[in-house]
């Protein structure tokens, strides 16, 4: 049997057909599909790249950085004690000014300073609107560098040695703060058997202080 | 003029004899194969074409991932991230202390300052003892005391014009030895901005 012209033209079409859909399906779509996945870990390269190479160049100044932000935090540390202090240091520091004062030490209760946030005394009496709260929601970000120990004492003076004991924290201990005190008049039993009367002041102090650590050190 | 015509008849009867017959010799090109032979090495072009554009993209992907593979460039990189890191605390540890310093500067200063402010209020007339002090409530507790009981109103009035106190307390007296006896409780005003002085 014998092609016809027609027979011949059909076959023609229909190898041109087969002949652009096997290029395309096995040729060229494979490599246009490999060209995208270059194209794209390219640029996912290129972005790792060139943060890296940022991060790299950051090393010439990194270390005048560092040098630069310790002196800044060791001059905003400067009014509070440098840690970490144990109780005896703190014993040390708030008997030391009690008797300084003529106020005579009765009882002592210290508790080791712990990572702490202190928190704002307007918005904790509601004097502003923005409340502070209590910071628990962000305890989580303390470093550790600031940190608040506490002091209950009772002390036995006159009021104007209290008011001069206060004087002297304010003005001379920024690391001292005095949360609260209540005086109360009292009568005493001298050595001498005498019944003097006198004030008793309970008092509550904060202590600040800070400590340096390796700071996750290279 | 017959045989002229007969001539030019039989001449092109061999001009279409040679014409199929130069058909026949050549099947390549006028085959029924041919459009899809090249249509197929059109396509092997293409793909040659976008192979070599491939081939130079992943050799240049390759190079990267060796720079971000190479031991040197990963201690430089490591070496920068740990920096900035300690950087990083270093700047955390000063915004705390900073924020110490800006809560402490919120309280109120129990002084003798102060002390002397509340007892200017009422003069020679009242004498005032200073009883307690909490920072939680905010509330500075004194009493005061007076000979003269139509003071009293004057006085509490007074102590609330200083500015010293948000809210003055006061809940009544008793009489002793000669004096009226004013409990006091008085909220201490804080301040607002950071490092300002006590109203």
């Amino acid at each position: 049997m014998e092609m016809t012209a027609h027979d011949r033209q059909l076959l023609r079409l229909v190898l041109s057909a087969a002949a652009i859909i096997l290029c395309a399906r096995f040729l060229i779509l494979p490599a246009l599909e490999q060209r995208q996945e270059l194209k794209q870990q390219r640029e996912q390269l290129e972005q790792q790249q060139e943060e890296w190479q940022l991060t790299i160049d950051a090393l010439s100044h990194l270390d005048d950085d560092i040098a630069s932000a310790r002196d800044e935090r060791r001059q905003a540390a400067l009014p509070y004690f440098t840690g970490p202090m144990e109780t005896r240091e703190m014993d040390d520091v708030i008997t030391a000014i009690a008797l300084k004062h003529d106020l005579f030490p009765d009882t002592l209760v210290l508790t080791a300073p712990q990572p702490g946030r202190e928190s704002d005394y307007l918005s904790q009496n509601g004097q502003t609107d923005a409340a502070s709260g209590d910071g628990s929601e962000e305890e989580s970000g303390l470093t550790g560098f600031v940190q608040i120990g506490s002091a209950d004492f009772t002390v036995r003076g006159s009021e104007q040695n209290w008011v001069d004991f206060l004087d002297e924290i304010e003005e001379q201990y920024p690391g001292l703060r005095v949360k609260s005190f209540q005086i109360q008049e009292e009568s005493y039993l001298t050595d001498s058997a005498d019944v003097v009367q006198g004030n008793t002041i309970h008092c509550t102090l904060e202590l600040y202080e800070c400590v340096e650590s390796e700071e996750g050190a290279a | 003029m017959r045989t002229r015509k007969n001539r030019e008849l039989d001449l092109l009867r061999s001009y279409r004899r040679k014409a199929k017959g130069d058909r026949e010799r050549t099947p390549l090109l006028s085959g029924y194969y041919t459009p899809a032979l090249v249509l197929l090495v059109v396509g092997l072009v293409i793909w040659s074409g976008l192979a070599g554009v491939n081939y130079v993209m992943q050799r240049g992907n390759d190079a990267i991932q060796d720079w971000l593979a190479a031991p040197e460039t990963f201690a430089q990189y490591d070496e920068a991230v740990q920096k900035q890191e300690q950087l990083e605390q270093i700047r955390r540890q000063i915004d705390e202390v900073d924020a110490l310093e800006r809560s402490i500067a919120t309280y109120p200063k129990v002084t003798s300052a102060l002390m002397a402010r509340v007892r200017a209020v009422g003069g020679d007339r009242i004498s005032v003892r200073l009883t307690g002090y909490d920072d939680q409530t905010g509330v500075l507790a004194f009493e005061a005391r007076g000979t003269n009981v139509s003071e009293i109103p004057g006085y509490v009035r007074d102590l609330q014009n200083t500015g010293l106190f948000r809210t003055a307390g006061y809940t009544g007296y008793t009489y002793d030895e000669d004096h009226y006896v004013l409990s006091l409780s008085c909220v201490l005003a804080g301040h607002a901005s950071e490092g300002g002085d006590q109203p």
